[in-house]
């Protein structure tokens, strides 16, 4: 029978994933089981599609899973390493293809008023969709995922200045997109 | 460092304590700065709930496993089972967060239903018309029948007839009286009821009080050596073949009418008296009330409204200010209890509604379309919560039931009203209760509590409004 995981740490089940049988399986449950959720917010919120975040999320996992069998292989923060790969599926999926979302009123313009908390919801999946990669990364890591502007640094490698500001800019847009409907919630 | 960015870094990594009293001590000033405060504040709580409202699907968390050539993913802990007292807990606390929070519009719909079940219990009561003596001549009917048989048995006797049959007898039968509505102290019902009204004529023509209820049925009567059965045709010893003296009845009266245990055997016959059928013709609206006329049962009322609407609206309206909240009506007195008629009245109704930017109404019309479109208002203010406070006309249908035999002090009498109407907004439907007082035989006052509710759509969504009213009326009758 499988070792319980649950109360082991990640480093402890890292080590176990090394190894083989039933505790490397036993072990990648518990991981899988830690980070599904924070990584599919990440794939969802990225994409914006369920479907293509379907094919992120399972082709991170799948590297996760080959890559760490490697020898000498080692992770030290293991969620930062499911995101960073991720953030490459998710970016090398979008290398070739003609995405371009102009972030305009007339866009703006075009969604009804929504008053629904559901679709309040799926608005501001749409307004995440019209920032531009950085500033949408930037953003779902810092308030989706709830990472520092050093951890986000480390996976998208830019400056944490940077990153702040990005941040910043990310949210002006979101909170004027969403304007109408917050200041309807407001009222 | 801008307001702005405080806010910015206040709501991303936290501020010092220097900079966060200078952050609120702008706000308190800056009532945009607020507003942008507040807008940060709703961004991140819809961002928590989005991060909350993601699970990842199982069917790709399977076709991953599947794809590493493990074994499926072990299901989800079932969500814990409660008990029934658990469940009932929370439906009980979920009943007590609805009714708290719609606490006024239950109390305006408490207080019509109870006013309304009192109106339709009250209507279902058959009305008890004026009582008028009915002349029956009956001197056909009576037959004269020697009493020569034995007496029949209890049982026998009142097989005899239809309706529980009373046996009466009277030592003194030979009783007359000139006045017709004559109570025979002679006369017991077997099952102690008392006496009932009688009159005896020495010379066969009877003249009988006939009042068409149950209470009244008995009638008893008396005929020199005959044996006379009652019904709702008349009177008749045809169908009582050998009606015949039998044993008097005991009644609580006699013990102490007759302290000598006299016997109780008629010397001149029997009498049965059968219990008259009510006679209960169907109500009607032409039914004659207590006036002789139409016009003597017309009552005009005029009557001010002291209302509150809820939601609560207490915007000015834009109507002229003539009749305002005020209401007059007319009704017919069709019996003691019951009146009908109209009611016209202008009465505020606060609105509260979600209006969608799409259709715009126009405030105002114009023969020029370029001049509604630029008096056109833009759709983010006309767009959402609304609130008016709209004076309306309102029509409707009354009904009132007077309640004399409740009166108090001889002054004050209650009375219920319903009234179901229409507004150009939608029907309206109000419920009143309240005391009327008659200073004189043409004039009334009277005073009520309004529960009101008025329907209305906007964008094709149903919205209610509930009222209450304080009135206060003085009518007129001739």
């Amino acid at each position: 029978m499988a070792e319980d995981y649950s109360n082991h740490s990640d480093e402890q089940l890292f080590a176990a994933f090394k190894l083989s049988g039933k505790e490397k399986d036993a072990a990648f449950r518990e991981l899988f089981s830690r980070y599904e959720r924070k990584v599919y917010v990440f794939c969802l919120r990225m994409t914006g599609n369920p479907d293509e975040a379907a094919d992120v999320f399972q082709e991170t996992f799948t590297r996760f899973y080959r890559q760490t069998l490697k020898p000498g292989e080692s992770v030290s923060n293991i969620l930062a390493y499911l995101l960073t790969s991720a953030r490459n599926v998710f970016l090398n999926t979008r290398r070739n293809m003609v995405y371009w979302s102009p972030f305009d009123d007339e866009k703006i313009a075009s969604h009804a008023p929504l008053y629904e908390r559901s679709e309040l919801l799926n608005m501001i999946s749409s307004s995440l969709e019209l920032l531009d990669t950085p500033y949408r990364e930037a953003f779902v890591l810092r308030f989706y995922q709830g990472l520092s502007y050093k951890e986000i640094s480390e996976i998208t490698g830019d400056s944490v200045s940077a990153l702040k500001v990005r941040v910043m800019r990310a949210k002006d847009q979101i909170r004027y997109i969403l304007a109408p409907y917050i200041s309807d919630l407001i009222r | 460092m801008q307001h702005s960015e405080l806010l910015h870094r206040f709501f991303d990594e936290g501020l010092d304590e220097p900079l966060e009293d200078v952050l609120f001590g702008q706000m308190a000033l800056d009532p945009e700065l607020r507003r942008e405060f507040v807008s940060h504040l709703k961004l991140h709580t819809i961002i928590q709930e989005d991060v909350a409202g993601i699970t990842t699907p199982s069917h790709v968390s399977r076709q991953l496993f599947a794809s590493l050539g493990l074994g499926l993913p072990e299901a989800p802990l079932p969500e814990p089972a409660f008990g029934l007292r658990d469940s009932a807990g929370a439906a009980w606390a979920r009943l007590r967060t609805l009714v708290a929070a719609h606490r006024r519009e239950l109390s305006v719909g408490v207080f019509s239903a109870l006013a309304t079940a009192l109106l339709l219990m009250q209507f279902t009561v058959r009305d008890v018309p004026i009582l008028r003596p009915i002349p029956v001549a009956m001197e056909s009917r009576v037959q004269e029948a020697p009493v020569t048989e034995p007496a029949p048995s209890l049982q026998e006797s009142r097989s005899l007839t239809t309706g529980a049959a009373s046996r009466v007898t009277s030592p003194d039968a030979s009783v007359t009286s000139p006045d017709a509505f004559v109570t025979a102290p002679d006369v017991a019902s077997p099952d102690g009821n008392g006496t009932a009204p009688g009159v005896a004529s020495p010379d066969g023509s009877i003249a009988a009080f006939m009042p068409p209820t149950a209470d009244a049925g008995m009638v008893p009567m008396v005929n020199n050596g005959s044996a006379i059965a009652v019904s709702n045709e008349g009177v008749t010893v045809a169908d009582i073949p050998d009606a015949v003296a039998i044993e008097r009845i005991p009644s609580p009266a006699d013990g102490a009418r007759e302290p000598d245990g006299e016997t109780a055997r008629l010397p001149f016959g029997d009498v049965v008296i059968a219990e008259l059928p009510v006679i209960d013709p169907p109500w009607q609206f032409t039914q004659p009330g207590p006036r002789e006329n139409i016009f003597s049962n017309l009552i005009f009322e005029l009557r001010r409204l002291y209302g509150r609407s809820y939601p609560e609206v207490d915007q000015q309206h834009n109507s002229f200010n003539v009749f305002e909240n005020m209401a007059i009506s007319v009704v017919s007195k069709t019996t003691e209890h019951h009146a009908f008629g109209l009611e016209y009245g202008r009465e505020n109704f606060g609105r509260e509604f979600h209006r969608s930017a799409e259709p715009q109404v126009p405030l105002l019309s114009f023969a020029d379309p370029s001049s509604a479109e630029v008096y056109r208002p833009p759709a983010q203010a006309v767009a959402g919560p609304q609130r008016e406070n709209r004076m309306l006309d309102v029509v409707g249908a009354v009904w009132k039931l007077s309640l004399p035999e409740y009166g108090m002090f001889d002054l004050v009498y209650p009375y219920l009203r319903t009234l179901v109407g229409a507004t150009k907004l939608g029907p309206v439907g109000k419920v009143r209760a309240g005391l009327e007082m008659y200073p004189s035989n043409y004039s009334m006052l009277n005073v009520g509590i309004e529960g009101g509710m008025l329907r209305y759509m906007v964008d094709d969504i149903p919205y209610y409004t509930a009222k209450l009213n304080f009135t206060f009326g003085v009518a007129l009758a001739f």
